[in-house]
């Protein structure tokens, strides 16, 4: 039943997030001719459905109320009642937030090719499928820092918090590296999300910091969550 | 194996340095009606938490069922058996009644379908109507059936009767009785009012700053505590010292009023002593015992 609450309470988001998805896919189809060189950096846009996405896992604190007001509570008690350990608020949440992510990355990355008669002679089924997986690993970091941020910020400021960290994350990695032959190039998954990778090029370096990233900010956001007090 | 359904030692929690809880003692007896009584900010809301595990006190122990509250894995077990209704009473604005009864039931695998049909019936509750639709004391009503579904052993209850009209006051504290009785169900409730405390409640634990000031019985509390009232026919002689259990003393000109705690009737022989006294004993309602705590403890304090 947590996975259905985790739904009910995500898929507004999920839906208006699709709605982004089309709208950019519309803009593109309108103005920039898509190739094979340049369709990977549209496709950069769906990272950032990520991070509202994966606020989905923020546990019981997204159950606060929006604003702290004397005698308004949120279901967070009710939530916090049931007998159910704190971790598996988390887990539920979070994986109906990456399932949410993985769905729209992957939906995305479909419509893209559909969408460009042109693009489906260039690009292979199999170079679309590996590049939403590196879109989806690389976007793991995004998941891991608003997970955490999640579970100490109130709600209001979570999903600014979490575009503005990566954004600021994204300037300094380009500022620091931006040559893409310098040796860490390879790290930076900001530039993999914007490489037309192939089934032949992933980027493995980079998939892999990034999952580290995300992995060391879900690790935290668990210890922050067993230890909280409410 | 013991017979408490909650035990208390010692607790003391602070919050930025403040002591919300400070060194407070609790003993709820199963299948009691416990009456957990204080001021805005005594400690009630705190105290609960910690038995629902949402807070780690900072000393002391709270055990529920025999069972550590500050233990993860306990305090799961722990709320397998409790009813609890929060203070705000707010569930999931977006769910129906009954998706809320659906979504609530594979929690508790004793989950009573017969009382759910008569909590549903009597509560008057409209399955297909959201939650965010009904009204404060409507909700109220629905996180009750949802406590007491359950089959819950103890039944936490955080202000229960707040936003309830008087007919709902009523029949929800006529349930709560029948549930006691029928079931064995322990029930800790903390409340302000008073007059509904003293209305259906056994035991009671009247909190101050974090401590518990008066607990016990609530019969025999009433039996120990008098009021006193002595008209005198000139003024009070000066230098009388009360015997032992006077809780407080007040004088408008002639007339004295004493509060006894316990040894009441020294007090009166000692009062009929003064030539030409007038004395009567009146019994007193939990509210002149909690007002006369609170504020001794307040004064003492000042």
């Amino acid at each position: 039943m947590l996975w259905y609450k985790a739904w009910r309470e995500t898929r507004l988001r999920v839906l208006l997030m699709f709605a982004v998805v089309i709208f950019i896919l519309f803009q593109v189809h309108q103005h920039v001719p898509l190739n094979r060189q340049n369709w990977a950096s549209l496709q950069l846009q769906f990272m950032w459905m990520i991070i509202p996405l994966s606020l989905a896992g923020s546990g019981v604190r997204a159950e606060a109320p929006f604003r702290p007001v004397k005698g308004l509570q949120g279901s967070m008690y009710f939530t916090l009642s049931l007998p159910v350990n704190r971790l598996r608020l988390l887990y539920v949440r979070s994986a109906v937030g990456l399932l949410e992510a993985a769905g729209l990355v992957a939906i995305g990355c479909c419509l893209a090719v559909l969408a460009f008669p042109g693009l489906r002679e260039q690009i292979t089924m199999a170079d679309g499928v590996a590049y939403a997986l590196t879109v989806f690993v690389c976007g793991f970091s995004a998941f891991g820092l608003s997970t955490i941020l999640a579970t100490f910020l109130d709600q209001q400021w979570q999903g600014m918090v979490a575009m503005a960290t990566y954004f600021f994350a994204r300037s300094v990695t380009f500022g620091l590296n931006g040559d893409p032959t310098s040796p860490l190039a390879r790290f930076d998954f900001f530039r993999a999300m914007g490489t037309a990778t192939t089934l032949h090029s992933m980027p493995w370096v980079a998939m892999a910091t990034s999952a580290a990233v995300g992995l060391a900010c879900y690790l935290a956001a668990m210890k922050v969550e067993l230890s909280r007090q409410y | 194996m013991s017979n408490l359904a909650i035990e208390v030692n010692g607790l003391r929690k602070s919050f930025k340095g403040k002591a919300a809880l400070d060194g407070l003692d609790l003993r709820v007896p199963a299948g009691s009606i416990f009456g957990f009584l204080g001021r805005n900010g005594a400690g009630k809301t705190t105290t609960i938490k910690v038995l629902m595990g949402m807070l780690r006190s900072d000393v002391g122990t709270a055990r529920v069922f025999g069972l550590d509250a500050g233990d993860p894995a306990s305090s799961v077990a722990i709320r397998s058996r409790i009813g609890f209704v929060t203070e705000g009473k707010d569930l999931y604005p977006y769910m129906t009644v009954e998706q809320i009864i659906r979504f609530t039931r594979p929690f508790f695998p004793k989950w009573r379908d017969d009382l759910e049909r008569r909590y549903l019936r009597m509560f008057d509750l409209p399955p297909n109507k959201k939650v965010s639709d009904l009204s404060k004391g409507m909700q109220s009503k629905l996180m009750l059936l949802l406590g007491i579904c359950h089959s819950a052993e103890l039944l936490i209850l955080d202000e229960p009767t707040d936003g309830l009209d008087p007919a709902a006051v009523e029949d929800v504290l006529r349930e709560l009785v029948a549930l006691a009785a029928a079931e064995g169900t322990t029930i800790f409730f903390s409340s302000h009012q008073l007059t509904e405390v003293e209305q259906i409640a056994d035991h009671i634990c009247i909190i101050n700053r974090g401590k518990a000031i008066v607990s016990g019985v609530l019969d025999d509390l009433k039996a120990r505590y008098q009021r006193i009232q002595v008209v005198l026919p000139d003024d009070m002689p000066a230098g009388v010292r009360w015997v032992e259990g006077v809780a407080s003393v007040r004088q408008d000109r002639r007339t004295v009023s004493i509060l006894a705690n316990g040894n009441a009737d020294a007090i009166v022989a000692q009062a009929e002593s003064i030539p030409g006294a007038t004395v009567e004993r009146f019994p007193v309602g939990l509210k002149e015992i909690f007002l006369e705590h609170v504020r001794s403890e307040d004064h003492a304090l000042v």
